[in-house]
């Protein structure tokens, strides 16, 4: 008794030390994103309720000017076109190829070759699509037409097959590991419980795949928005329609002064971005338990 | 298991490689950056001066210097000395360059100089290249012994010459000619330098040392001027004479863009002496034919004096001024997105006369280093908002509605306040001065004229719009088919994109609507009654010609706005391209300025045709085209400074002193031009030769405009109502997407469309 | 009888598909690379090749961009001109190599410790500031790019590689990335290290690092795909051409001297590949890692 009593003395002293230690493990990072990152987007909320040079107060205005602005509203559908196509596609393909390649006894050659791409630099791409698909590309030399497919719709389709390229290996490896994580001895009970192989992937190995997709949708997210560096390399400040992003208008605002619809502008995707990752989180929480 | 530890290892060698690299050079990224504060002391700055050299001021291709004497190099012997350091100088005898009775003469090309009067000439006879040692006693001897081709590089010695042809190196004595080949250089040698002991050759991959006195390549090396030289090698490729080495004793003094470097032999640092930004050295335009490095009189602290000879025949010397502040207190920043030969020359005169103030011209678009026009604005606007933008503006190309509606312009009211009609160009100067007030004001402008035969302008009277010109053009077409029984060229143009670029010099103004968006019905009236004009121009012409003399031009580097714009649309070019290609066509069209080159030029050449020209027709008719653009920011740390920059360039002192390129907006600085410069003389103010399409050359000879001529240009600049101006990506699309309707491959309508779709999310955001 | 046919087919079937799954991975993988091989064939076709091959797009006219999988005359021109004869490449190199270096440096020191204290200790508002961080990291460069020019103009950074480099090693992506690896240490033995009197700092050196090698590994080598590929930062924020990265080397190559440009592709490939291999297994272990939840 007696000596559970010093124990626990000494524990709690400890715990205090404990954490301040702790703290130190997260304070170089806490101070550098709040220097480098909260503090510029700070700056940036503020100045959203401000003319940017004059610097006069105008209260929501710079924001209803983003919401009647017609460029922001084409941007905007066209980046959520862009990730309702492109992360469902990706999600999707990588996982099937995950499964085949789970399939397959030695799958670690096939592996590299889909991690390559990862490393290929944006202005290589974009020579690239330049290449295969201008009016006198290499797509237009196999179908003997001279159709210019980045300067039209096809763009999009381009841009996101490019994008699902890209990312495709990594995603499937993300893939792979969840499905490395499911014990063969669920699947064999199942077996022998009669389901096939069709009813025990959805009732078994999907479930269990839920962890992972929460990181892989943020992941995927993420490299979403870097496409937009193919798409400026290819298609400068003003591309095709169907592949004009939140950040083609974010940056001609940008260059054309206009800052303070960038401020509102940024605040709005903020918090769009947050609650998305806030709702997929609490989704993602609840189902764990 | 054992590959796995030799892999750890490998992994931890490169990563202690990069550690101790990166920790090396992370800190200091730029070595000798020309940025850094010249000379690093709180006091004392150089400061530029031009030697007045008096007289004619002949072609001076070189200079050489033995201590004080200091001697420019003459291609034809007409040379010029200074006994005291380069302050004055004074013609010397003339030096014979060809042997005695030698008929007609020898081009020469290229010369080097000693400072006895001794050269050396390569140039062109009717055998071929040949050489020649033109000794300072008078004799010219010929040299045989080196080879036949390339352009030779030299450099003088004491009592010889060194010089470069192909890779050969060799040595050639300034008395008796006697030539010695030394050695041969990896790569193609570029420039020549020595300190008698040592000979420095930079070629395209480096400097390679060679020792004289063992003559051989020395042992040493110095691998930080190699890399410095190859560092330029882009600079030196583009433009020979964009650097100068220069060994002085034991250092060696650099001459570059970036400015003068002084580096000691074998040292690790190149430093910068004078900083190239600050004076006329950082003129890209410029090249420089030679150096020359004298002490002050009372010795000063080792700081030298340089004497620099630039290839357009200018001579500055640069001083160092022991009472100036090292880092000027005011700094007074110009900018502009394309090099501007107007700003240059206004920077230059304002800093020699304010000297005490300091004064930076920057370019934003470096097609070189890959900045485009979009990096180089998101620079300028990420400045902008940060408050440290540039204080004065140079607003071609650059959206200026936006920058001033957004507040980073200054109202240019204290600039127009003190214009008066009599002495300004109003309806040029207030031409783009909105409800909310001026904020931009342009320095030149030229007319879109259209010129013909006297004969068909009288019967083709005014046009003022463009279906006025397709009618005459088409009769006048007509009739000369049927006179000649076939199709002529009738107004110059080869191309759709020329077609559309030509005609957007008196249209472009009415494709916009007030509130900034395209007018559809302008584009659409513009696009027809040009496709009328290039029907009719285009089947007259063999198909051979057809081509577009503006694609594949670089935009970027043209000297002013106007020429980016329309490419070689001014008037006098036009006119020449007419009688070279098309001799006998009727009309020619293109703008027209009263340069002082230019005016008598076109005029020459419109004489020569018997002709006469009006404004030309256009849905903007009347108005003119504005380049140098300028204007202030608002928030410029040095208001009053970039007020009296913009007071100076308006004013007639400095207008009327130099050549703007285009009609100054200053009318008295106008008038001023009309002066000939060789007052007196009654001969042709220019002769020149043309080779014409057959082979046969025609030449021209040019008078000075008479008082009548000038009557008429001032008749015209009178008549001006206003500015022809558009917003840059508008007239982009316009003449890029327009030609598709102009060629054929697409409806007036669907090209409209068209234009007003790739436009669509430029005028929403 | 039956059963035993139905077997046969069942297992025919199997192998069928075994097969074609085979085929399939190994076809879409050869087609994933198709581009690279493009690449590196283009890379060896010397000047006056590829001035034929990319008239037509230049000069827009009727006929095709034409391509071989290997060139007329193979030749190590490009590379020995962009190695030899373009000091900018090295110089671009070396800031690259020098600028990636100190990234990964920093966020090493600053970004593991961080994830660590997300991935072990329950602290208030932990939940909140992790999706704080996760919106940080997916919020557009372009969005804050005046505000951060702001602040580093405010340190005196900007036109310094710092400017680069500071921002960079505080991003919150490798914090989020490691931060899964972590989560996979099992909490039991974390709390038996501490039971027998591990100090916290002893901990994270002893077990978290250890076990959350790979998943550190493979956010570095994810890191240094970006790091040497970034675009937008550098040319924000450096104004002076011997400043800047290899990435912005590329970016400005354009069409008219694509041999140059696929060599200078190849070679910054060939780094991200060199990386890539020296850290092939732990990179998937550790991407294995961060999908993992235990």
């Amino acid at each position: 008794m007696k000596l559970r009593r010093h124990w626990s003395c000494t524990l709690r002293n400890r715990r205090e030390l404990r954490r301040a230690k702790r703290f130190l493990f997260l304070l170089p990072s806490l101070v550098g994103v709040s220097c480098f990152v909260l503090l510029p987007f700070g700056q940036v909320t503020v100045s959203s309720f401000f003319t940017v040079l004059t610097g006069k107060f105008v209260g929501l205005r710079n924001y209803g000017e983003v919401f009647q602005n017609a460029a922001f509203g084409l941007a905007a559908a066209n980046t959520a076109r862009f990730i309702a196509v492109g992360i469902p596609l990706l999600l999707a393909g990588s996982l099937g190829l995950a499964l085949m390649i789970h399939g397959i006894s030695k799958p670690d050659k096939y592996k590299y070759l889909y991690l390559l791409p990862m490393a290929v630099p944006a202005a290589t791409m974009a020579l690239v699509w330049k290449l295969l698909f201008s009016g006198q590309g290499f797509l237009n030399r196999i179908l003997g037409t001279h159709v210019d497919f980045l300067g039209q719709g096809s763009a999009f389709f381009i841009l996101v097959g490019s994008y699902i390229w890209k990312n495709l290996g990594y995603t499937m490896v993300l893939w792979l590991a969840g499905l490395k994580s499911i014990s063969d001895g669920i699947l064999d009970a199942a077996k022998v419980d009669g389901a096939g192989k069709v009813k025990s992937f959805f009732l078994i190995t999907l479930p269990c795949l839920k962890g992972s997709l929460f990181t892989i949708f943020v992941v995927s997210l993420l490299n979403s928005f870097k496409a937009f560096r193919e798409v400026w390399l290819v298609g400068g400040a003003y591309p095709q329609r169907d592949i004009y992003m939140l950040q083609n208008v974010f940056y001609n605002w940008y260059v054309n002064l206009e800052q303070d619809k960038l401020a509102a502008g940024a605040v709005i995707s903020a918090v769009i971005l947050g609650t998305v990752s806030l709702l997929l989180q609490r989704l993602w929480d609840s189902g764990d338990r | 298991m054992k590959f796995h530890i030799s892999k750890k290892k490998v992994i931890s060698i490169l990563l202690c490689t990069a550690a101790i690299f990166g920790c090396c050079s992370c800190g200091s990224p730029a070595a000798g950056d020309p940025g850094e504060n010249p000379g690093g002391k709180e006091m004392g700055r150089y400061v530029e001066d031009t030697v007045e050299l008096g007289g004619e001021g002949g072609s001076f291709t070189g200079m050489v210097q033995e201590g004080e004497k200091i001697r420019l190099i003459d291609l034809y012997g007409m040379d010029m000395v200074s006994a005291d350091g380069g302050k004055t100088f004074e013609a010397a005898e003339t030096v014979p360059t060809a042997p005695a009775g030698e008929e007609g003469g020898v081009s020469y090309v290229a010369v080097a100089g000693n400072p006895d009067g001794s050269r050396i000439l390569s140039g062109y006879t009717g055998q071929g290249l040949a050489w020649r040692l033109a000794a300072a006693d008078g004799s010219v001897i010929e040299l045989d012994a080196v080879g036949e081709n390339g352009s030779p590089s030299f450099y003088s010695g004491s009592d010889c010459f060194y010089m470069s042809c192909d890779y050969g190196i060799y040595r050639v004595d300034s008395e008796t000619g006697e030539t010695e080949f030394l050695t041969e250089c990896a790569s193609y040698p570029l420039a020549l330098a020595s300190n008698g002991e040592l000979l420095f050759v930079a070629h395209t991959s480096g400097v390679l040392i060679y020792d004289l006195q063992k003559n051989e390549a020395a042992q040493k090396q110095d691998e930080v001027l190699s890399s410095f030289f190859t560092g330029k090698l882009e600079d030196i490729l583009n433009n020979p004479s964009s650097l100068f080495l220069y060994p002085w004793g034991e250092d060696i003094y650099v001459l570059s863009h970036d400015g003068i470097y002084c580096h000691e032999l074998y040292g690790e640092e190149m430093v910068c002496i004078v900083e190239g930004s600050s004076c006329s050295i950082g003129n890209i335009d410029s090249g420089f034919a030679g150096m020359a490095v004298t002490e002050p009189d009372d010795g000063g602290n080792g700081e030298k004096i340089f004497t620099v000879l630039y290839t357009d025949g200018r001579l500055m010397r640069y001083t160092k001024d022991e009472s100036l502040p090292a880092e000027p207190e005011v700094s007074l920043r110009i900018y502009s997105l394309y090099e501007d030969g107007n700003i240059r020359q206004a920077v230059s005169a304002f800093r020699q006369k304010y000297p005490e103030l300091y004064i930076k011209y920057e370019v934003g678009v470096n097609p070189e280093y890959g900045v485009t026009r979009e990096d180089a604005l998101r620079n300028l606007s990420t400045e902008l908002a940060a408050g440290t933008g540039p204080d004065v503006l140079v607003m071609d190309d650059i959206p200026f509605g936006t920058y001033a509606e957004k507040g980073v312009l200054e109202e240019l009211g204290f600039l127009r306040e003190g214009m008066s009609e009599e002495e300004y160009f109003k309806t040029v100067t207030d031409g783009f001065a909105t409800e909310e007030g001026l904020y931009v004001m342009p320095l030149t402008f030229a007319v879109p004229v259209l010129a013909g035969e006297a004969g068909e302008m009288a019967v083709a009277g005014k046009p003022e719009s463009l279906s006025q010109l397709a009618d005459i053009l088409e009769k006048v077409s007509g009739q000369r088919e049927a006179q000649n029984g076939q199709a002529e060229s009738v107004i110059g143009f080869r191309s759709a994109e020329e077609a559309l670029r030509l005609f957007a010099q008196s249209s472009m103004g009415a494709w916009c609507t007030e509130e900034g968006a395209l007018d559809r019905e302008a584009v659409t009236e513009f696009l027809t009654q040009v496709k009328r004009i290039y029907d009719i121009q285009i089947k007259s012409i063999p198909e051979s010609m057809q081509y577009s003399y503006l694609s594949g031009m670089d935009w970027g580097s043209g000297e002013n706005a106007l020429a980016r714009r329309s490419g070689s649309y001014g008037l006098s070019e036009e006119l020449g391209k007419c009688m070279m290609l098309f001799p006998g066509q009727p009309f020619c069209a293109g703008y027209l300025s009263s340069a002082v080159e230019d005016f008598p030029m076109t005029l020459g050449r419109l004489k020569q045709m018997e002709g006469e020209y009006v404004q030309m027709p256009g849905q903007s008719f009347g108005k003119c085209l504005a380049s140098t653009l300028m204007a202030v920011n608002s928030s410029s740390v040095h208001p009053e400074e970039s007020r009296l920059f913009m007071e100076y360039i308006f004013s007639a002192e400095f207008q009327g002193s130099v050549s703007l390129n285009g009609t100054p907006v200053n009318r008295s600085a106008y008038l001023q031009r009309q002066k000939n410069p060789k007052e007196g003389s009654t001969g042709p103010y220019i002769t020149m030769g043309y080779g014409m399409a057959d082979g046969s050359v025609t030449t021209l000879e040019i008078y000075w405009p008479s008082e009548e001529d000038y009557g008429n240009l001032d008749q015209l600049m009178d008549g001006i109502s206003g500015v022809n101006d558009c917003d840059y990506r508008i007239y982009e699309a316009v003449t890029v997407l327009g030609q598709a309707a102009l060629t054929g491959d697409a409806s007036i309508e669907e090209t409209v469309d068209e234009i007003e779709k790739t436009l669509e999310l430029y005028l929403a955001e | 009888m039956r059963d035993s046919n139905g077997r046969r087919i069942r297992m025919g079937i199997n192998m069928c598909l075994k097969i074609v799954s085979r085929c399939c991975v190994a076809g879409v993988g050869i087609l994933v690379c198709a581009p690279l091989l493009l690449l590196l064939s283009g890379s060896l076709a010397d000047g006056i090749e590829w001035n034929r091959r990319i008239q037509p797009l230049l000069r827009d006219s009727q006929e095709y961009i034409e391509w071989k999988w290997i060139p007329d005359y193979p030749t190590l021109e490009n590379y020995k001109e962009l190695l030899f004869y373009a000091p900018d490449f090295l110089v671009l190199f070396w800031n690259s190599v020098r600028m990636s270096f100190c990234i990964l440096t920093g966020q090493f020191l600053v970004g593991v410790p961080a994830a660590w204290a997300f991935s072990v200790y329950r602290f208030k508002g932990r939940g909140v500031l992790f999706s704080i961080y996760i919106v940080l990291m997916l919020l557009p460069f372009q969005t804050t790019m005046l505000a951060k020019y702001l602040v580093l103009d405010g340190m005196g950074l900007t036109d310094s590689q710092w400017a680069v480099i500071l921002p960079a090693v505080f991003s919150t992506v490798p914090v989020f990335l490691i931060y899964r690896g972590f989560q996979g240490i099992p909490g039991e033995l974390l709390e038996a290290a501490e039971m027998d009197g591990a100090g916290q700092w002893d901990i994270f050196r002893r077990i978290g690092l250890p076990l959350g090698e790979s998943s550190i590994t493979a956010a570095f080598v994810i890191g240094f795909f970006e790091v040497w590929n970034m675009v937008e930062e550098p040319l924000a924020f450096l104004k002076s051409m011997p400043l800047w990265p290899l990435s912005l080397f590329l970016s400005q190559v354009g069409p008219q001297q694509a041999g140059r440009a696929c060599a200078a592709s190849a070679v910054t490939l060939a780094v991200s590949l060199f990386v890539f291999g020296m850290f092939r297994d732990s990179l998937e272990q550790g991407i294995v890692a961060s999908a993992l939840k235990m």
